[in-house]
């Protein structure tokens, strides 16, 4: 971060923070309080608000994007302080308008102390590598009853996620869903009925098929998320069902067709080009 | 079978097979770990090598020093354990085998790490509040790394999943059980 955007300084107007470096709203706050060694019981709203509001103007400034909770923040601020010009009710013992601000920035400070612990934790130990699973044998099959199971939507994602990883899907890339799918949409795909399709045919012959065994069917990624996006349309519609190995692991995923959408195989075909 | 049953050992194939002697223990122990790369349960240890849970972990326990002169570690969870290098050979490794990515955590997803680990399991809605801001991102990127894993749901409208932290998570910070964190009121 350029160091000629300072934001909070100390009195000597050394940089203390530069604007990027705050985390939140809370942490922003959290910065102007301890700046000034304020305690955080008895905080100069006006003051603080003042700079807080200063911040939020340096932000636009510089273009970046405020988020909603910024705004929020500098609302609550305000409102605090419009409470504190409120005259006071004498008898009545009224909880000190900064009350609640005051519960929250301990409560941060205290995370804001234990995350940089555990930073420093991590600087050391990191780096600790352990090695994947030694696959030297196919894995046996655990046993032919094949029971029905409830499942969560974790292990499909799992398993989605092992099969990306197999393909050099990147991480970052999944994780940014918004960005990847915009390529994704740009991009010629494999269509989706034509997936669905080919699934139910090969499960028929096949009778039944590990989730792994289904998205091995694809050589690239635009059919490989056409396989992922067919078994979700196929469970939704009934036509797959899950019938999983009660194995330790828990993770194999194993499909079979609904038989008694069997003599719909036709219009279950239909469907599916229907379907997109 | 009176024995057996003393033992409370039901794992034991038929008592075909002798009991293993400590030093052979060690050897199995180690012989799994190394294959398994992740965190093995002490009870499919004491399942393959027909001894008790008990005297998996004891075992497991008084090996790990042992590693503490030499390249890997033995890491000893509440459940499990596992075989892992030591962290302070990270930057030799990563030259060795032309490892150029590192995993680096920003300060969100520190954050958001230590609100789970001492507040587990912990909300989304939780986290954001004690942050006061948007923490999905971070969350995501902890689950997609292993770190932080979904451990149910909470038992309130809309059903939110609930977070935790994993074996994983104790490793990349050198922590065998979560007891280990330092209290929060004592963390300077």
């Amino acid at each position: 971060m350029d160091n000629d955007h300072r934001v909070i300084a100390a009195e000597d107007n050394t940089p203390l923070y530069s604007i990027g470096d705050f985390s939140g709203p809370l942490d922003v706050l959290l910065a102007l309080v301890e700046k000034d060694k304020i305690d955080i019981a008895d905080i100069p709203i006006a003051l603080i608000l003042d700079q807080y509001l200063e911040y939020l103007e340096m932000m636009q400034a510089l273009d970046m994007d405020i988020a909603g909770e910024f705004i929020e923040m500098a609302s609550a601020l305000m409102l605090i302080k419009s409470r504190m010009l409120l005259p006071k009710k004498e008898k009545e013992e009224e909880e000190d308008p900064r009350a609640e601000l005051a519960r929250r920035l301990l409560e941060y400070k205290q995370i804001k102390l234990a995350a940089e612990y555990l930073g420093e934790r991590f600087e050391k130990f990191g780096g600790r590598f352990a090695k994947e699973p030694t696959n030297t044998f196919e894995p046996e099959p655990e046993e032919s009853d094949v029971k029905l199971g409830l499942h969560t939507v974790m292990m499909l994602e799992s398993a989605f996620r092992r099969i990306w990883n197999r393909f050099g899907g990147d991480e970052e890339e999944l994780l940014k869903s918004g960005e990847a799918s915009v390529r994704v949409v740009n991009r010629s795909y494999y269509p989706l009925n034509a997936k669905i399709i080919g699934l139910m045919r090969l499960l028929y012959k096949r009778g039944e098929m590990t989730f792994e065994e289904l998205m091995l069917t694809s050589r690239t990624r635009s059919e490989l998320v056409a396989a992922f996006t067919a078994v979700l349309e196929l469970l939704k519609s009934g036509r797959f069902i899950i019938a999983a190995t009660p194995g330790a692991e828990g993770e194999e995923l194993i499909f079979r067709l609904d038989m008694t959408h069997r003599r719909n195989r036709r219009k279950a075909e239909e469907d599916g080009e229907v379907d997109k | 079978m009176i024995s057996e049953l003393e033992n409370l050992n039901l794992f034991e194939p038929d008592g075909e097979i002798e009991k293993p002697d400590e030093s052979t223990v060690r050897k199995i122990i180690e012989a799994v770990l190394f294959t398994a790369g992740e965190p093995v349960n002490y009870s499919k240890l004491a399942q393959a090598a027909g001894v008790s849970e008990e005297e998996i972990k004891n075992t497991a326990e008084e090996m790990a020093p042992e590693y503490l002169n030499r390249g890997i570690r033995l890491l000893c969870f509440e459940d499990g354990a596992q075989l892992c290098t030591a962290g302070e050979f990270a930057a030799q490794v990563k030259k060795a085998l032309g490892i150029t990515k590192t995993l680096t955590l920003s300060r969100s997803a520190l954050e958001v790490l230590a609100i789970v680990a001492y507040n587990q399991p912990a909300t989304r809605t939780y986290i954001e509040q004690v942050r006061g801001i948007d923490s999905g991102y971070s969350l995501n990127q902890l689950v997609s790394r292993g770190m932080v894993e979904i451990r149910g749901r909470l038992d309130a409208p809309g059903k939110p999943n609930l977070y935790g932290t994993t074996d994983m998570f104790l490793r990349l910070f050198g922590i065998s059980s979560l007891d280990e964190l330092p209290p929060l009121d004592v963390i300077k």
